[in-house]
């Protein structure tokens, strides 16, 4: 079936492809070649990840040699790509259709390099360990974030100063724009999201009793001990958790480890607490040396700022969609109305 | 902008693993520099008996004794270029998620950048097909005038 | 010319169909990782022997002044397959010709000898590998596994999981072969 409708569709694409016509003239600096570098990064990502995935399987089969391709080959690769289109992103919006000022734009927003550059040394202040790919990262999601907004307040003018019609110009803003402006900053999360999360994990693991108490982040944790309950399928040993943070109570947290009756199987529910500034996770399970038995394993795990890149898909996923309900693009209604002839209807889309 | 959507799919993918779930305060050294040497060499170790996951996240028995050992190792004043050694010696490159830079895995390595290039050169192509006339050094003069009352008009809009 | 370039995505579909076909069909178990140690001298290792059994320990050194093709079966008391397959060591033990050692892996003293007590010892020599670090120097991924050694005391085969059926007559064939 794969074979059929890959296999069918490729087909169909190198017939056809040849008698499609090019598209029409732009200079090489301009929202057409934007979007075609943009192409460029996205492209090359999905071939890292196509090739890092397959590539176990091409040298076993040539060379019959088994090697694992993991994480760090897909980090080492793709992050210079994510940094780069990041970074790029940013200008984007200000390109105009087939013909943009490169020189003034910069000029207008270099400010805004500057101050991300700032941004990405006061980071290195603050953190002094960490590799140095999160130091840029914050820097290049500050500049997509700033750089983004930027645009968009001076296109509906915020920055003149002009108050009187602001709502009608921001409500006159065409879709495709809004999606557009909605989903860079979207990125610019999952930029934040993912450095932060990756690069400032911090864990803490330790054997407690009633009573330890345990330090992560700036939280700290007590240990209350467990109890048992039975669920609908399952036996549960629930532990009480008391989560602190400068001596204030937050809240507390109930992992738990549950043996299933049926199965046999036990699982670990951890407990979460969850905050855009970053999440703690709490497991419990027993130690696997018998030399302390009685205790149990308390992990602590605090990520933070990860939940920006729950935030920054769903800001992706609504800027796509708002762009795609963008009047302009809807190419049935022609078709629809059609009485005698086709209306000849050219369709602008320079003007934003 | 349709494109982010394929962009936060492959994204997805790379949020690297890194928080433990398996390592026990026993095996927790207390030189924490060491220790972290030690976590980091885990995450990249692969353990054989599991599915895809690193020894720094898998319960199984044999992980455990490898994340002892690799602690072992470093106590002993490994480097972790001498502890890979050591496992690779055992367990064969298979036990590296990051796959070293050997004759067979050239290709690998070097595809990013082989990729990213040919993209460059078929920008390149694209742009210059884009905008050839001004390139041209043959172009008539009657030509070149045409090209700018076209110009003209076309920064009106 | 420039047709042909609208081909590449399909060429390129097909090759790596090709490879997925190959990966699926073939009985290969992707899984299995071929040993560190084949052509290479066998590990270091110096192992004392169950208390309690009359089969004494072995090293390295012992093995190799044996000068004889063996035999290396990690087995452990908590393993099922390893059941499963001693029988298969019961037959090889009649065989003069090679040497059969056996290698408790990370098992209980107690139940490793009543294990054997009531399967029956066919090693001549047993070590006990309590920590499992000599299953590491060997390399292995899980009990039961084998190990085909050279009079030369090289490592020549790996055999992962138990020795029944046709993988037993697949080991039988390729031990045949290092005794000429």
């Amino acid at each position: 079936m794969l074979a059929l409708s890959i296999g069918g569709s490729l087909l169909l694409f190198a017939y056809r492809a040849p008698s499609l016509e090019g598209g029409g003239l732009f200079s090489p600096i301009s929202r057409e070649s934007g979007l075609l570098l943009n192409n460029l990064f996205l492209t090359t990502s999905a071939a890292i990840v196509l090739f890092g995935t397959l590539y176990p399987l091409f040298l076993e089969g040539i060379t019959g040699e088994k090697i694992s391709v993991g994480p760090p080959f897909f980090n080492i690769s793709f992050t210079p790509i994510g940094l780069m289109l990041g970074s790029t992103m940013a200008i984007g919006p200000y390109l105009k259709w087939k013909k943009a000022d490169i020189a003034g734009i910069l000029s207008r927003i270099k400010f805004l390099i500057f101050v991300s550059l700032g941004v990405s040394l006061f980071v290195w202040y603050l953190k002094t360990s960490g590799p140095v790919f999160a130091i840029v990262g914050v820097g290049v999601s500050f500049w997509l974030f700033t750089a983004t907004l930027f645009e968009w307040m001076d296109r509906v003018k915020l920055i003149n100063k002009d108050y009187s019609d602001i709502f009608k110009r921001i409500r006159s803003q065409p879709r495709s724009a809004n999606g557009m402006t909605i989903a860079h900053l979207g990125m610019s999360f999952i930029i934040l999201g993912v450095v932060g999360s990756s690069a400032w994990k911090e864990e803490v693991i330790g054997f407690v009793e009633k009573g330890s108490q345990l330090q992560v982040a700036s939280f700290l944790v007590t240990f209350g001990g467990v109890s048992l309950y039975q669920g609908p399928n399952y036996n549960s040993e629930k532990a009480t958790v008391k989560v602190e943070k400068d001596g204030k109570f937050l809240e507390n947290l109930y992992p738990e480890r549950r043996s299933y009756l049926a199965t046999g199987t036990s699982t670990t529910e951890s407990a979460i607490r969850q905050s855009l500034a970053g999440d703690l996770y709490v497991t419990i399970s027993e130690p696997a040396n018998n030399k302390f038995k009685g205790k149990w394993v308390l992990r602590l795990i605090y990520e933070p700022l990860v939940n920006f890149i729950w935030l920054g898909a769903s800001f992706l996923a609504l800027g796509g969609i708002i762009s795609i309900t963008d009047k302009r693009y809807k190419v049935g209604r022609t078709f629809k109305y059609r009485r005698t002839k086709p209306a000849n209807k050219v369709v602008r889309l320079d003007n934003f | 902008m349709n494109h982010l959507k394929l962009f936060f799919i492959t994204f997805f993918y790379l949020v690297p693993m890194g928080s433990s779930m398996a390592v026990e305060p026993d095996e927790v050294l207390t030189d924490s520099k060491l220790e972290s040497r030690a976590r980091d060499i885990s995450t990249n170790v692969r353990c054989v008996v599991c599915q895809n996951e690193p020894i720094d996240t898998s319960n199984s028995g044999v992980a455990r004794d490898l994340r002892i050992l690799i602690r072992e190792r470093l106590l002993a004043g490994d480097s972790n270029k001498e502890v890979f050694k050591y496992l690779v010696d055992r367990y064969g490159n298979f036990i590296l998620f990051k796959p070293p830079l050997t004759l067979s895995t050239v290709l690998l390595w070097f595809m990013p950048l082989l990729v990213f290039t040919l993209g460059v050169i078929i920008l390149a192509g694209a742009l210059k097909k884009a905008s050839p006339l001004k390139r041209s050094k043959t172009f008539s003069v009657s030509n070149k005038k045409k090209l700018d009352v076209l110009e003209n008009e076309k920064e009106k809009d | 010319m420039r047709r042909f370039v609208f081909l590449t995505p399909l060429a390129l579909s097909l090759t790596i169909g090709a490879f997925a076909v190959w990966g699926l069909l073939n009985d290969r178990n992707p899984s299995e990782i071929p040993s560190a140690l084949i052509n290479r001298s066998v590990p270091n290792f110096d192992l004392l022997p169950l208390p309690g059994l009359n089969s004494p320990g072995l090293s390295k050194k012992e093995l190799l002044n044996l000068e004889k093709v063996s035999v290396v079966n990690f087995f452990a008391s908590w393993c099922l397959p390893c059941r499963a397959e001693h029988q298969s060591f019961i037959k090889l033990s009649r065989n003069d010709d090679i040497e059969l050692v056996g290698i408790n892996y990370k098992d209980n003293d107690k139940d490793a000898l009543d294990w054997l007590t009531e399967l029956g010892n066919p090693y001549t020599y047993v070590g006990n590998d309590f920590s499992g670090r000599t299953g590491i120097d060997w390399g292995i991924t899980g009990v039961p596994e084998t190990f085909i050694v050279n009079k030369n005391g090289k490592v020549v085969h790996r055999f992962s999981g138990p020795l029944v059926g046709e993988r037993f007559e697949e080991f039988k064939e390729l031990l045949m072969l290092e005794l000429k």
